[in-house]
């Protein structure tokens, strides 16, 4: 099955939803033509920019309600979490942590 | 699927459809469903149609990671919600989507204490009615946490039905295992000293959800420690995700993915 994410006018994920693999473009224009709004495929075996089974990944990440589509890196990337300091990494296109200068063990 | 059926009492015009996949609805019914996007169409007459409208189960919690040796397993994703009922329709087409199943929640790594990302909603299913039908999933199970002061695992989530467990902290060498997720059978279980909690099992309500069989299980909640939890229990959709182990060896394991809903519909033949 594809896998589709509708992202509203901020490029935010609202909805992710099942296409169909017996149309020709996967559900792609049926999603137009009967819901509008913007839809972007998206693979749930993609993770941290790889692909579960080693096929050519997608979009960095699996879409999730929340993410952020971002057009110049096509990409899925994850809310940034509230502790700490975090910085995108352009691989995974997922948040990394700023280390701490100072040990807190 | 097409299908032309006899006249129906009290109508002139023959029931005819299109649209999914044929199903064993029951005796005297009969019964399409939607595991993907696609249209159910009817060409003529009318029908009293029962829904079963299911959205995707959601992903479970990241495992949370601590240096010194304290980690925490994710909580189990919850099984997805649904919606059932009837409504009489007549000649038209109606859109049908299918809800996905929600990632799972980030792992937490680095040489700091930390907890894991929560796992994402199972995405939204409709019926695209006059009125739309739509149900969409509830948050994910929570990540577990690996800090000094609270190196507990995350909780499973409850759905719109039934509540998730609660995670445990072990001890400060070990860390704390997650609760299980709710399931659409039962609440998810907490976890306990020896082991993540077991999201709950699926619905098996077959005589009054239109004989759909088991489905929906919840996510199981993950571990400290090697052992992972494991997804939805043996249901095939609408399962719930899960929780993200907290020690891998040398990482922290993000949770798993919720399984996709699907859309039912029968109809007395």
């Amino acid at each position: 099955m594809s896998h589709w994410a509708q992202i509203d006018e901020n490029n935010i994920v609202i909805n992710v939803i099942v296409g169909n693999n017996d149309d020709p473009d996967e559900g792609y224009q049926w999603l137009l033509d009967n819901l509008g709004g913007r839809w972007i495929q998206t693979s749930i075996n993609t993770f941290a920019g790889e692909h579960l089974t080693g096929k050519t990944p997608m979009r960095y990440n699996y879409a999730g309600i929340g993410y952020t589509y971002d057009e110049t890196r096509d990409a899925f990337i994850p809310p940034k979490p509230d502790e700490y300091e975090w910085v995108l990494n352009e691989t995974t296109c997922q948040w990394d942590i700023v280390e701490p200068t100072t040990g807190e063990e | 699927m097409t299908g032309v059926l006899a006249g129906v009492v009290g109508s002139a015009v023959p029931f005819a459809y299109s649209g999914g996949t044929s199903y064993d609805a029951g005796v005297g019914y009969t019964g399409v469903y939607f595991n993907a996007n696609g249209t159910f169409s009817i060409l003529s007459g009318y029908k009293t149609i029962e829904y079963l409208i299911v959205s995707g189960g959601s992903g479970g919690g990241g495992g949370g990671r601590r240096t010194g040796g304290t980690w925490g397993g994710g909580g189990g994703g919850p099984a997805g919600n649904y919606i059932t009922g009837t409504t009489a329709i007549s000649a038209g087409d109606y859109g049908i989507t299918v809800g996905a199943g929600g990632g799972g929640g980030l792992a937490f790594n680095a040489s700091t204490n930390g907890t894991g990302s929560s796992g994402s909603a199972g995405g939204t299913s409709t019926w695209s009615l006059n009125t739309p039908l739509s149900i969409s999933g509830s948050t994910g199970g929570a990540g577990g946490s690996g800090s000094t002061s609270t190196f507990i695992g995350g909780s499973g989530r409850a759905n719109l039905f039934f509540t998730g467990g609660s995670g445990v902290a072990n001890s400060t060498s070990t860390g704390g295992h997650g609760g299980g997720g709710a399931g659409l059978g039962g609440n998810g279980s907490a976890a306990v000293i020896a082991s993540g909690g077991y999201g709950s099992g699926g619905a098996l309500n077959a005589g009054t959800m239109l004989n759909v069989g088991s489905f929906g299980g919840g996510g199981n909640g993950g571990v400290s420690t090697l052992a992972q939890g494991q997804g939805g229990i043996k249901t095939e959709w609408a399962s719930g995700g899960r929780g993200g182990t907290g020690n891998n060896g040398s990482v922290a394991l993000s949770g798993g993915s919720g399984l996709s809903g699907r859309v039912y519909l029968r109809w007395l033949t």
